[in-house]
């Protein structure tokens, strides 16, 4: 049986061929894979993992991670914030039938026309130094007006005035400051994933694009915790990732004349376009000369 | 096993095919003036017909294309130097010259000697040809020894595989006879049925000419019977027979290894710069490509490193 039996052009790449463009893909644009605080992109040693990135993202400048605002510790009205990280790594895809991936029980058998993916999401979190922390709860004194017991007496009037024993008055509000780090605590967690792929027309354009169907974090406990943790990283995945991992099937000009130009579509009357059997994804396509 | 697979249908092939004749054509004149010889060209073709086939011994068969010349003028010329005698005068006098010799000049024509072939509209040349595709790795002679792929990406020095034809025969009739005989037989015969039976309807009309269609079909077809017996032993032994095919074949050798129909650049382009990020380039190893009677497949690998 002939490749192109079902239409005029088929694509096919297999998922040892993917899994070297998703590594690709991480070492030329990390930033896509990493975020963190500025104080950790200034200090690549604050990582969890360390980025493996192409030579030339660092003979140009490229940023190794993304950098996203510190995380506010709550309570302190945005004052006082902590540096960490997240990195997503060790990705690995794995086409119908699952042969390189061990999915979790929870996610049981890969099915048909489906793909798995596996990743490590690792976070990194500052803890600060019990002795800064005894600092900084000094100078935190002086930020805020002491509660006196005779408040709970006489609290406020109608007014809102505060009572007369209270002499202090709340202090002006520090610009925001984000703790010095030297480590931070890290945790990675497995992710597991099990996607489709579909085509779709945007804007006139057929793209192909990943689908995210489950997601499971391996051994996170209590239940709750572990459903939330996963819908933020699926959100993470759907919204982040995934938009950016698209094929467009566009006119291409085949001959340096640029005298044919060819209009591609996806191959009607196929089973499954596009397909993933064989540890392959497949591409049936149609072309239009014009 | 390859990581990536591009396959071409037989179809997709005649369809591109198809494309490239149909969009294809040239409108070419020019002249030369080096002062006593002139010399000059309109030329003007399309190319119409032929068909494309795939064959198991991984070879492209393209067959009995026509080359329709819409314009085909050639033509030179010498200006000889203009040269007058007499004219002197025989009977002077005070009063002026009373009798003249007779003066008599010649070449006074610009040019005054030129032959002008002008076969604009009659002729059609046809050709025929098996080739097979041919890979090969490009490095640009003017990239630096250790120059990085980013480095070469910006001064448009990237490494390509080139995708190249090399014909194994071509046969190229001049004059083909068949079609330029039919196009004829065809234009005399709409003429006479035009003209003579003026009164019948059109559809009376068609159904006359195409009465008369297989009879031109047959005419073309015998009168082709000689050079297809010609492009089959060509093709039965893979050299071109005949030796103005013989010259040709080796011109389009020559031009063929040297002007690839497609490149692919290596690393390949992914994504390009985005707001100052580095492009994403995927390394292509292992190129090659495989024919069979049914579909034109290239396989790939992606490379480890770039």
């Amino acid at each position: 049986m002939a490749l192109t039996d079902l239409s005029d052009l088929y694509g096919a790449i297999n998922e040892e061929g993917i899994n070297r463009v998703v590594r690709h893909l991480m070492r030329l644009r990390p930033s896509l894979f990493n975020y963190g605080t500025e104080a950790v992109a200034s200090n690549l040693e604050l990582l969890c993992q360390p980025i493996d990135a192409d030579p030339m993202v660092f003979a140009r400048n490229n940023p190794l991670i993304t950098i996203e605002s510190p995380l506010p510790v709550l309570g302190t009205d945005g004052v006082v914030n902590l540096n960490y990280c997240v990195q997503l790594t060790d990705f690995k895809i794995d086409f119908h039938p699952s042969n390189s991936i061990d999915l979790p029980p929870e996610l049981s058998l890969l099915p048909e026309q489906h793909f798995a993916l596996s990743a490590r999401a690792c976070v990194g979190l500052d803890c600060p130094d019990p002795k800064f922390m005894q600092q900084l709860e000094n100078a935190l004194d002086q930020l805020y007006a002491p509660t006196f017991i005779d408040d709970f007496i006489n609290p406020k009037d109608a007014a809102g005035h505060t009572s007369s024993n209270n002499p202090g008055k709340p202090g002006r509000k520090p610009p925001p400051f984000t703790i010095p780090t030297r480590k931070l605590k890290c945790f990675c967690l497995e992710v597991y994933v099990i996607g489709h792929m579909e085509i779709s027309k945007t804007n006139g354009r057929f793209l192909i694009k990943p689908k995210l169907d489950k997601i499971e974090i391996v051994d996170l406990r209590p239940q709750e915790m572990e459903d939330m943790i996963e819908c933020y990283v699926a959100s993470v995945i759907r919204l982040g990732l995934l938009p950016r991992i698209q094929i467009a099937l566009e006119k291409i000009v085949f001959d340096q004349m640029k005298i044919v130009t060819v209009t591609l579509k996806p191959a009607a009357g196929v089973p499954h376009n596009p397909s993933i059997e064989k540890d392959e994804l497949r591409a049936y396509i149609n072309m239009e000369v014009a | 096993m390859a990581h990536l697979t591009v396959a071409s249908s037989e179809g997709a092939v005649s369809k591109l095919f198809a494309g490239l004749r149909d969009n294809f054509s040239i409108n070419e004149a020019d002249s030369v003036d080096a002062g006593p010889f002139t010399a000059g060209y309109e030329v003007a073709f399309h190319l119409e017909g032929g068909s494309v086939d795939l064959r198991n011994d991984g070879s492209i068969l393209i067959s009995e294309l026509d080359i329709k010349w819409d314009k085909l003028r050639l033509y030179a010329g010498i200006d000889i130097p203009e040269l007058c005698i007499g004219g002197f005068c025989i009977i002077p006098s005070p009063w002026g010259c009373i009798l003249r010799a007779p003066r008599i000049c010649i070449f006074e024509a610009d040019p005054d000697i030129g032959i002008d072939l002008n076969l604009n509209g009659l002729l059609t040349s046809e050709i025929s040809l098996a080739a097979r595709p041919v890979l090969k790795y490009f490095v640009d002679p003017a990239r630096p020894a250790g120059m990085s792929w980013l480095d070469a990406e910006d001064s448009n020095l990237a490494n390509q595989w080139q995708l190249f034809i090399d014909p194994d025969w071509l046969d190229i009739d001049i004059f083909d006879w068949s079609d330029i005989v039919g196009d004829l037989l065809d234009d005399a015969i709409n003429s006479a049925v035009d003209d003579l039976l003026w009164f019948l309807p059109g559809w009376a009309k068609s159904l006359i000419k195409a009465i008369l269609g297989p009879v031109v079909d047959l005419v073309r077809t015998i009168l082709d019977i000689g050079d297809d017996i010609e492009e089959w032993l060509s093709d039965l032994l893979g050299v071109s027979l005949g030796l103005f095919d013989f010259i040709t074949t080796a011109v389009a050798d020559y031009f063929a290894a040297r002007y690839p129909l497609l490149e692919i650049e290596d690393p390949f382009p992914v994504m390009g710069y985005q707001n100052g990020l580095i492009p994403i380039k995927l390394p292509i190893r292992d190129l090659a490509v495989a024919i069979d009677d049914s579909e034109m497949v290239l396989t790939a690998n992606v490379g480890a490193t770039l």
